[in-house]
């Protein structure tokens, strides 16, 4: 057995660490078709089906971090966005999550008597590997 | 990785004994010290007023990101002053009043020391007459945030 500590995590955007993370919460899911029929039995039956997820970034913002938080929001914000690439770890890259992703949504958050955040969800696309 | 607590000081320290209001008011003071001391501590029969600076407390950061460690910080700057035509709490809040300019959102420059501080907000200043009813304390507390 070998519990990780979250502060071994890391996530990545294209080859650069993001330095700002503070959280990340990666919720795969699959869609499940129910195949119940009729018969003697009360249990209900599933097929899954099509899988996708979306990943939870807490981010410290800072205006200079060009490679990670303004990517993200120029994801939202460019006229022409391209699809980023995003590696997450929970152990310092020993193993990985990679797939392909949009910036699906930001909250800029400013309160007067704390830190500037930038709650963050990563719309998925395509499939997830993990290695 | 370490705990700035030393870091804080020296900046905070060179920040007051540089400002030339600031020794204005300390009246019992000269270069380079003016009366404002913290970690190499108060001199036996310091005359006041006087201003006694350290940080208290140190704990797990707040801009604790998975790359940077994080630390939150107190500091405490505490003036003394005593019963006099001059003195008494109309000095110390005079004095007070100087710090909180000087330091309030007014982050300190850790750069040379290895950390970053981009946070400090005022926490309190309570009035504070002293036991043998001729000093009077002002304990001034700033939040401060920093990563290194």
């Amino acid at each position: 057995m070998s519990f990780l500590a979250g502060y071994g995590g890391s996530v990545k955007q294209g080859a650069n660490t993001l330095a700002t993370v503070t959280d990340w919460e990666l919720d795969p899911s699959s869609d499940m078709y129910e195949t119940t029929v009729i018969s003697g039995s009360r249990a209900k039956t599933y097929l899954p089906g099509l899988y996708g997820a979306t990943v939870a970034l807490k981010v410290n913002f800072d205006a200079t971090d060009t490679n990670g938080v303004i990517a993200m929001q120029n994801n939202i914000f460019s006229a022409t966005p391209t699809v980023l690439a995003f590696t997450l770890s929970p152990n310092g890259g020993t193993n990985n999550y990679t797939f392909n992703a949009w910036v699906k949504d930001m909250k800029i958050h400013d309160p007067v008597n704390n830190i500037v955040t930038a709650d963050t969800t990563l719309q998925i696309t395509g499939a997830v590997s993990y290695s | 990785m370490a705990i700035p607590v030393l870091a804080i000081e020296t900046a905070a320290f060179a920040r007051m004994r540089g400002d030339t209001t600031l020794q204005g008011l300390m009246t019992s003071g000269s270069a380079p010290n003016w009366s404002i001391y913290g970690f190499e501590g108060v001199p036996i029969n310091q005359p006041f007023p006087y201003i006694a600076a350290g940080v208290p407390m140190s704990q797990a950061g707040t801009a604790e990101t998975l790359s940077t460690p994080g630390k939150d910080v107190k500091l405490q700057i505490s003036v003394l002053t005593q019963t006099g035509p001059d003195g008494g709490f109309a000095q110390a809040w005079a004095i007070a009043n100087r710090i909180d300019d000087l330091f309030n959102r007014k982050a300190l420059d850790l750069s040379a020391s290895g950390f970053s501080n981009f946070f400090i907000l005022f926490e309190s200043a309570p009035e504070l007459p002293q036991a043998d009813g001729i000093t009077q304390h002002i304990p001034i507390t700033f939040k401060l945030m920093t990563q290194g």
